[in-house]
C-alpha cells in the first residue's frame, strides 16, 4: 500500500520549507507555519547615546497648553568618579536646554534646566524649565536606551515664540516627559 | 556689627564739602525697581560729598555703574561671580508681583502699574521681588558707593522706597524667625551627594563635608571668596543624617541655610538612608534673610510630606540652570548648614 505523501512528509526530516507549506496545504491540513519570533519586550537598561526626541507634556492641574511639545536632543554618557550618568543638550555648541541625570540603572534622575531664552519647540511654543526629571531606562532590540515615561517635576512654563516668559503660563508641578531615540 | 559697616570703617570718606568737584555716582537698577530707587537715592545722598544718578538697566551689566540694585535673582550670579562685592549687599525693600485690570494672566511688578494699587485686580501667590544694592566691583569710587549703599538701606530711604512702591501693609518681609538658641541640631553625617560631571569641572565648592554642623560659611574676599559651603551644581543633591530622627510638632522643624542670594532648594525626608525620600518643598526659596549670619535660608515642615519623623534629609539644588552657561564657580544652590528644632 501506497503511503500518503503527506505522512511520507511528516517523517521526513530536513525538507524545504516551502516545499512543506504547500504539501501541507494539499494535504487537507491547516499549514504548520513557523511561528514569528515574538516582539522583544523592552528590556530594563541600556546606554542612552545618540539622537533623542524629548517629549514633554504639562500637569492638568496646570493650565498650560495642552498637548505634547518636542525636542530634539543629543546625549551622550558623562560619569563621574561616584555613579554613572548621561548628559543631553539640544545644541552642543551653545545649549539652551541641557539635562544631567544620575544613571543607576534602570533608574534615572537629575536635573533638566533651560536658559532664560527658553527653547522653542517643534510645535512652535517657546518653553522654559527647571526640573528634576526621573524616569526609568528601557531598551527594545539592540537600539540605545529610551526614558519611555517619566515625570518632570518643577518649573515649566510657555510662551509664544518672541513673548516673554511664562506668558501662556508656568506652573511647579509634576508633569511628564518621554526620552524615545530618533 | 554689619558687614557693610564693617567695609565702611576701613574706607575713607573725602570731607562733604570738600574744595574739589564731588564724584559722580551711577546706580543702575533694574526698570522694576529704577523708578522707587531713583526717589530712595534722592532721600540718601544729602551729605554732599557726592552726586548721583539713577538709570534703569540690567544690573548684571556693571560696567559704567558704581551701584547696581536688582532682584535676588537677577544678582546672584553677578554676587557669586564677584562682579559685584557680595559683602557690600544690602536690602532696600520689595515689590509685590500683581495681575493689572485689563492684562494678561502674566503677573508684573506692582512697579509697573501706571495707576498703582488701583490697576490691581490680583496678588499672585508669588515671593516678592526684593530689591538688593551693592557696590559694582568696576566702581571708581568703592568707599562713597558703600557710603550710598547704606544709605539706601536706612531711615529714611527705606521709607521713600516703601511709600514709592505702595505695596499694602503688611509688606512681605523677607527676614525669617529667628532661630531658636538651645534647642537646635545641625546635620552630623553626609550618607551620599551627586553633582553632574559638567558641575564637578566647573564649581569649585565641591565638598559635600561643609554641610555639616552649625551655619558658618563667608566670603572671605578673593579668587575663592567663599568657605563653608557646597555648591549643588545643575540638579545636585546631598544626603544627610540628622544622627536621629527629627519629629514633626507645630511650624516648621527643618531650616537649610543657603548662601548669597535666594537660589531655590528641593527637601525630601526619609527615615532610610537609601530609600522612601518624600518631597517636603519643592524648589523653595531660600533667601529668607537670617540677621546675625551671612548664609540666608529657607524653612520646612514635615507635615507638608505627610511625615512624623526623619532622620536622613536630601536637600537638591533647585535652580537647575544650565551648567555650560552658566558664569560662577558655584552655580546651583550653595549649602551652608541643615538645622533641625522646633520653631
Amino acid at each position: 500500500m501506497r503511503r500518503h505523501p503527506c505522512a511520507d512528509h511528516a517523517r521526513r526530516s530536513g525538507g524545504a520549507l516551502i516545499g512543506a507549506l504547500l504539501l501541507a496545504g494539499a494535504c487537507g491540513h491547516q499549514p504548520v507555519l513557523p511561528l514569528p519570533s515574538p516582539s522583544p519586550s523592552p528590556r530594563p537598561g541600556g546606554t542612552l547615546e545618540g539622537a533623542y526626541l524629548f517629549r514633554v507634556e504639562a500637569a492638568a492641574e496646570c493650565g498650560l497648553p495642552a498637548g505634547t511639545f518636542t525636542f530634539p536632543l543629543t546625549a551622550a554618557p558623562a560619569p563621574t568618579p561616584r555613579h554613572p550618568a548621561f548628559q543631553a543638550l539640544d545644541d552642543p555648541s551653545l545649549p539652551l536646554l541641557q539635562a544631567e541625570l544620575q544613571y543607576g540603572a534602570p533608574e534615572a534622575r537629575g536635573g533638566i534646566g533651560t536658559t532664560e531664552e527658553g527653547v522653542l519647540s517643534r510645535e512652535g511654543l517657546r518653553m522654559w524649565t527647571r526640573a528634576i526629571g526621573a524616569g526609568t531606562v528601557s531598551t527594545e532590540g539592540t537600539g540605545p536606551g529610551e526614558i519611555p515615561a517619566g515625570a518632570l517635576t518643577g518649573y515649566l512654563a510657555f510662551a509664544p515664540d518672541g513673548a516673554a516668559e511664562g506668558a501662556l503660563g508656568a506652573c511647579f508641578a509634576a508633569h511628564r516627559f518621554s526620552l524615545r531615540r530618533r | 556689627m554689619t558687614r557693610a559697616a564693617l567695609l565702611l570703617a576701613s574706607l575713607a570718606l573725602p570731607a562733604p564739602g570738600a574744595a574739589e568737584e564731588r564724584p559722580a555716582l551711577t546706580v543702575r537698577a533694574s526698570p522694576a525697581f529704577a523708578p522707587c530707587v531713583r526717589e530712595a537715592v534722592a532721600a540718601a545722598a544729602g551729605v554732599g560729598a557726592y552726586t548721583t544718578s539713577v538709570e534703569a538697566g540690567r544690573p548684571s551689566d556693571v560696567s559704567g555703574a558704581d551701584v547696581v540694585v536688582g532682584d535676588d535673582d537677577e544678582l546672584t550670579a553677578t554676587l557669586e561671580g564677584g562682579r559685584a562685592d557680595v559683602r557690600t549687599a544690602l536690602d532696600l525693600g520689595t515689590v509685590p508681583w500683581v495681575v493689572l485690570r485689563g492684562a494678561t494672566r502674566e503677573a508684573v511688578p506692582l512697579t509697573a502699574a501706571a495707576h498703582g494699587l488701583r490697576d490691581v485686580v490680583s496678588f499672585p501667590d508669588r515671593r516678592p521681588l526684593v530689591a538688593v544694592a551693592a557696590v559694582s566691583s568696576l566702581s571708581g569710587h568703592p568707599g562713597l558707593a558703600l557710603d550710598l549703599v547704606r544709605r539706601l538701606a536706612e531711615e529714611p530711604a527705606r521709607q521713600v522706597f516703601r511709600a514709592c512702591v505702595g505695596a499694602p501693609e503688611p509688606v512681605a518681609s523677607i527676614v525669617g524667625t529667628p532661630r531658636v538658641a538651645g534647642s537646635v541640631r545641625y546635620a552630623v553625617a553626609v550618607v551620599d551627594w551627586w553633582l553632574p560631571a559638567c558641575s564637578l569641572e566647573r564649581n569649585v565648592y565641591n565638598d559635600p563635608s561643609l554641610v555639616l554642623g552649625p551655619p558658618d560659611a563667608a566670603n572671605v574676599g578673593g579668587a575663592r571668596p567663599f568657605r563653608g559651603m557646597m555648591s549643588l551644581g545643575q540638579g545636585g543633591h546631598v544626603v544627610v543624617d540628622l544622627g536621629q530622627p527629627v519629629v514633626d510638632g507645630p511650624g516648621t522643624e527643618i531650616r537649610v541655610y543657603q548662601t548669597t542670594s535666594g537660589e531655590p532648594v528641593t527637601l525630601y525626608a526619609s527615615n532610610d538612608p537609601r530609600s522612601g525620600f518624600v518631597l517636603v518643598g519643592l524648589q523653595r526659596f531660600c533667601g529668607f534673610r537670617t540677621p546675625g549670619l551671612f548664609s540666608n535660608h529657607c524653612d520646612f515642615d514635615l507635615a507638608d510630606a505627610g511625615l512624623s519623623s526623619a532622620r536622613y534629609l536630601r536637600i537638591e539644588d533647585g535652580e537647575i540652570y544650565p551648567c555650560l552657561r552658566a558664569g560662577t564657580n558655584s552655580e546651583g544652590a550653595d549649602i551652608d548648614a541643615v538645622e533641625v528644632g522646633q520653631r
